[in-house]
């Protein structure tokens, strides 16, 4: 205990010296990401448009049988067909997520309670043991900050909790993580890190880069858009400033010239911000919107300035309420480190997170699937699935699970198809790529993209 | 210039916001003497409502927009009947608490119904997304033409209304004179229910007309109160043309500032475009206008206006003191680990609420930037530590410090200032503080948060991971709780102290009369600014317990709303005493209580925002001087029925005398 606890001491006190390393190397990142994307991106696709799926199609993954995604899920986690057995005791899941509150994201929890039932009654469990998500009332980190500490304590003092998952949004997203993330106590898992400095810590696992990936769009908009200057609508927000800077350093070096406006995103109106930006003038947008809403007012302002240049966006604008309100969703390229729902998937793994997602989540899934990453955070739980179906359960400690986590090296369910845990610089980013696809209205999309990797700080 | 022009008339969608709610704002207050915090949470409801019926729903356009409107007339009825009236003769604070406590029940509401998720609100006005008028090549879209022009015409209505119609003269007549207006028979309380009626129709009208330019979310609109106070400000809460003018200017130049960031001359942080330069200019708007013209608010001849609640002398602080900290320790030692956690927030929550105790309780200052304050001292310690490497007690003091520094620059404005022209003035710098202070990635926030390491003192630690013998290791330690109980017990007797001293004597006699003070030999100045030091000061000590805590300080930890809330929760518990402190503390959300009240009933934090509303509005109409003193009453009338205590000084007699002396 003393030793684990002398090693969380000098986790926390070298962290801060990790953090200004890491925060001194932001400004190199992106433009060292540059080198590594420049030749063209890596992982399984490339950056040219991808030949393989360029055939425009509407939604043909929610078709897959239920055999077929069984299989597919059980050839995943390593597990057996059928129900986990309910009287051998079940093995906790920490969860923490911004269930209320303004920045409230409850779809994440119905993905991972879907994903749970998916294993438990499909997959077999884990050695036959049921999941169990563990979330006490006060793991809402929509609700404030003092909430996010006793989230995380609750969590890291329940000793039914083998690991802790978690979507760090929210007012009290800052103090879960200073508490929960590299704990010296539980293995942490999640989609995309909240701050730099999470990537560096230990006992930690994240899928996706979030902010990280941005080099990805600067080498789509230089390789695929040809690009020469790019009009940037950022919101106003302090994650992510940061990354800005780095990012117009690293678009620069691509030959794109930026013109940057940021909207305030509690701004009653955008379009003054979004003009400030001259997006007409320019070869590309790329938009920032933290919310459908905020995706329709950027939508509205482009059209009502009369913008015809290509736009960049994210899965906000692919929520059923942008398409009600505007008739059919933005014709625009977006980009997301998860595979896209529409478009097919050879690896089976999309359908059967459809058909799961259907079957467990009926209500929501099919407005989630399109706007957040209900994939990645239903894949997260497959994957822990996958790794704790690799550890006897006794054994279940942050060593045998950093072992297995170290081990593998993907495709990820929901997310890239390289992942590799405890590289240097970054241990606890597996993955940090990006994939491109563009809508074409009434459904149908195509990918312009491969797989395209970003390099990570320090690389 | 011509890019300039452009980009301010783009502006013309929010600047309307502004200006519309200004014009609500000076209806409400002309009546009633109330600055309606929630107005902007009120065009949010109406707005919700239209959404609701017209796109969930089907209905037509007119049949929703006149929905929306009955809505909010009822609303206004309601909100009139059970609190506007009902605090007439009611000190400002109250007042300004009460509209807040109806603004986070309009909020929770709003999560509740509708979810977290920003809707897309339709178009009142469905001109086309592509209808506009080009303006140096510009497309200009003209529904945010046309909204302004039915603002325009509104605010002429209701000026020309006001300045001729038998009802606008009476309002005039009752905001003048109320007692003399009702002697000439002027029907004050009808006055006051048509106008709190026409102010949130007026929100609510413009909510639905401007919600399909905005985003349709609890939050987004509500947030344009602070605009709009500085636009009635400028209006003196008198003229709406003034009020609506110079709320079309602040989101005009706010636009046009938007767009000046993109210049390559243009101040930025880390290469990036500075943020919070609009809400810079808001508050410089608001202190501006009021160092230039020196003057307070219309005084309204109310009837009877009562003052801020008595402010009881302590007594047996020795006693007390030992008592309640000795409870702590107990608690430290014997609740579950999340008790701990609860009753650590719940420290750092009572200390702020002193420092508010000193800053309003005992000078009459209203100030609503003291978790502003403890931000400043937050960030700080952050910094000193990470960046500048000072370690623990140093990095502390020296953040406590900046605190104080940015109180007493804070202070310059009270000295001409008082009462809700404080309070606007404060806001908006808490609001200032927060987008460009503590959003700026070089002062502020990093990232997602700025991480803390946790503190150590000769190689002891004291973090939430400290040993402590005994200790079930269960997070977190019973040190740092232990630290802050210590912490908490210090400020509470340096109030108390202070409140008994010969110079609490002086901050109460410039609380109940800066003239009078001054007459008996008080430097006014002097006791103001000293008090506001050490306000800051104890909000910076409540800063750093919090930054501690979490293990990190992220921006929205700050966030105005939650020093409103905070606010609020210390006129509940009394916020001219030290016991109110306490009781605000652990009512806190995220408190003792909050932990206690979660874990017994797991009711959700959206069902405890709305409860907390109602019961702050409650408490405000039903017990304007607090729980504590209440409490007390309550305690006295109890213990002379059954005799046990004889007539000897009660606990809150100095404190009532000093209540009596006010009146």
């Amino acid at each position: 205990m003393a030793r684990e606890s002398n090693s969380i001491r000098a986790a926390h006190t070298t962290r801060g010296r990790r953090r200004r390393l890491v925060l001194a190397l932001g400004a190199l990142l992106l433009s060292i990401a540059a080198a590594g994307c420049g030749s063209g991106g890596s992982g399984s696709g490339s950056t040219q448009e991808s030949t393989a799926s360029a055939a425009a199609s509407a939604a043909p993954n929610t078709d897959q049988s239920a055999e077929r995604s069984i299989q597919v899920g059980v050839e995943y986690t390593g597990g057996k067909k059928g129900k986990a057995d309910s009287d051998l005791p079940p093995l906790g899941i920490g969860w923490a997520n911004a269930n209320g509150g303004a920045l409230g994201q409850p779809w994440a929890t119905r993905s991972v309670e879907a994903a749970i039932e998916f294993v438990n009654n499909e997959l077999g469990g884990v050695h036959g043991r049921p999941l169990e998500l563990i979330q006490g009332s006060e793991c809402d980190l929509g609700a404030s900050a003092q909430q996010g500490t006793l989230c995380a304590q609750a969590l890291l003092n329940n000793p039914d909790v083998k690991v802790i998952l978690a979507q760090s949004v929210g007012p009290g997203a800052q103090s879960f993580n200073s508490t929960a993330v590299g704990n010296g106590r539980v293995p942490f898992v999640s989609a995309v890190p909240l701050d730099p400095s999470d990537i560096t810590a230990k006992n930690t696992y994240f899928m996706a880069g979030g902010p990280l990936g941005l080099p990805a769009l600067a080498t789509f908009q230089a390789s695929n858009l040809k690009a020469k200057t790019s009009a940037q609508i950022w919101p106003d927000d302090p994650s992510l400033s940061g990354f800005l800077k780095g990012y117009k350093t690293l678009l620069k070096s691509k030959g794109i010239e930026p013109s940057v406006a940021l909207f305030p995103p509690g701004a009653p109106d955008v379009t003054s911000a979004v003009a400030a930006a001259q997006p007409g003038s320019q070869d590309a947008v790329q938009t920032m919107p933290f919310s459908p809403s905020q995706c329709t007012a950027i939508y509205k302002a482009l059209t009502s300035l009369q913008v015809s240049t290509p736009v960049l966006g994210t899965g906000q604008c692919l929520d059923p309420s942008v398409k009600k309100q505007l008739g059919d969703f933005p014709k625009w390229l977006y980009f997301s480190p998860e595979p896209n729902p529409n478009i097919e998937d050879p690896s089976g793994r999309v359908g059967a997170t459809v058909w799961a997602l259907k079957k467990y989540d009926a209500d929501h899934w099919e407005a989630d699937i399109q706007s957040s990453q209900d994939q990645a955070y239903f894949g997260l739980v497959l994957t822990i699935a996958k790794w704790l179906n690799q550890i006897v359960p006794k054994d279940i400690d942050l060593k045998s699970f950093d072992a297995v986590a170290k081990a593998f090296h993907g495709p990820a369910w929901g997310g890239g198809a390289k992942v590799e845990f405890g590289k240097a610089p970054a241990p606890a980013l597996g993955s940090n790529s990006e994939r491109f696809s563009e809508y074409l209205g009434d459904g149908k999309w195509k990918y312009r993209s491969g797989w395209i990797a970003a390099a990570v700080p320090g690389a | 210039m011509n890019q300039v022009i452009v980009s301010a008339l783009l502006g013309l969608g929010s600047a309307t916001l502004f200006a519309g709610l200004a014009v609500a704002l000076v209806v409400q207050y002309r009546a009633t003497g109330m600055i309606n915090l929630s107005a902007g949470a009120i065009a949010t409801f109406a707005a919700y409502i239209f959404y609701w019926l017209k796109v969930e729903h089907a209905w037509g356009t007119a049949p929703a927009f006149a929905a929306g409107l009955l809505g909010c007339v009822l609303l206004g009825v309601l909100f009139e009947l059970a609190v506007v009236r009902r605090l007439r003769g009611a000190p400002p604070l109250a007042k300004l608490v009460a509209s807040l406590g109806l603004l986070l029940l309009l909020q929770a509401l709003f999560l509740l119904a509708f979810g977290t998720t920003a809707k897309t609100a339709p178009a009142l006005l469905d001109t086309g997304l592509t209808s506009a008028v080009r303006v140096f090549g510009t497309p200009i879209p003209t529904d945010r033409l046309y909204v302004t022009g039915i603002l325009v015409v509104v605010t002429g209505i209701v000026a020309l209304g006001y300045r001729y119609s038998r009802m606008g003269l009476s309002t005039t007549a009752v905001a003048e004179n109320e007692g003399g207006a009702i002697l000439f028979g002027i029907p004050a309380q009808r006055i006051s229910l048509y106008s709190t009626v026409l102010a949130t129709v007026l929100a609510g009208g413009l909510g639905m007309l401007i919600a399909s330019q905005s985003q349709l979310d609890p939050t987004t609109m509500s947030l344009a109160i602070v605009p709009a106070l500085a636009a009635a400000l400028l209006g003196g809460f008198t003229s709406f043309i003034v009020s609506a003018a110079a709320g079309l200017a602040i989101g005009i130049v706010q636009a046009a500032l938007v767009f000046l960031q993109t210049k390559p001359w243009f101040p930025t942080v880390q290469s990036t475009p500075l943020p919070g330069v609009a809400q810079l200019f808001t508050f410089v708007v608001v202190v501006g206008a009021l160092w230039l013209r020196g003057a307070k608010l219309p005084v309204r001849g109310t009837t009877r206006e009562r003052r801020l609640p008595p402010a009881p002398e302590p007594r047996r602080i020795a006693t007390s003191t030992v008592a309640l900290t000795g409870a702590c320790v107990v608690l430290v030692l014997l609740v579950p680990a999340a008790f701990r956690q609860g009753l650590m927030n719940s420290l750092a929550g009572i200390v702020i609420c002193l420092s508010l105790v000193v800053i309003i309780g005992y000078v009459g200052q209203i100030s609503l930037m003291n978790l502003a304050l403890a931000g400043v001292a937050a960030f700080a310690v952050q910094k000193l530590t990470v960046t500048a490497g000072l370690g623990f007690p140093l990095a502390p003091i020296l953040a406590v410090a900046v605190a104080i520094l940015f109180g007493l620059v804070a202070a310059v404005p009270s000295l001409r200032l008082r009462g809700v022209t404080l309070a606007i003035a404060t806001l908006a710098a808490a609001v200032a503080f927060q987008e460009f202070v503590f959003k700026n990635s070089t002062f502020g926030q990093e990232g997602g948060g700025s991480f803390l390491p946790a503190p150590s003192l000769f190689g002891l630690r004291l973090g939430p991971e400290a040993d402590f013998p005994g200790w079930d290791g269960k997070l977190p330690s019973p040190v740092p709780v232990l630290a802050c109980v210590l912490a908490a017990a210090v400020i509470a007797v340096v109030v108390a102290t202070l409140r008994r001293s010969t110079f609490g004597q002086h901050l109460m006699a410039v609380r109940a009369n800066e003239g009078a003070a001054a007459a008996v030999g008080v430097n006014v100045r002097n006791a103001k600014l000293i008090a506001f030091a050490i306000s800051a000061g104890m909000a910076g000590v409540a800063g750093v317990m919090t930054a501690y805590s979490f293990g990190g300080v992220a921006a929205s930890e700050f966030d105005v709303w939650i020093g409103l809330s905070l606010i609020a929760f210390a006129y509940i518990g009394g916020v001219t005493t030290i016991s109110g402190a306490i009781i605000a503390g652990l009512a806190f959300p995220g408190g003792l209580g909050g932990v206690a009240l979660q874990s017994w009933t797991g009711l959700s934090a959206d069902w405890l925002s709305l409860a907390g509303g109602a019961a702050l509005l409650a408490t405000v109409v039903v017990r304007p001087e607090g729980l504590a003193l209440a409490h007390a009453e309550q305690l006295r009338s109890l213990g002379s029925r059954i005799g046990r205590f004889r007539q000897r000084a009660p606990a809150g007699r100095g404190g009532d005398k000093a209540g009596v002396l006010e009146e």
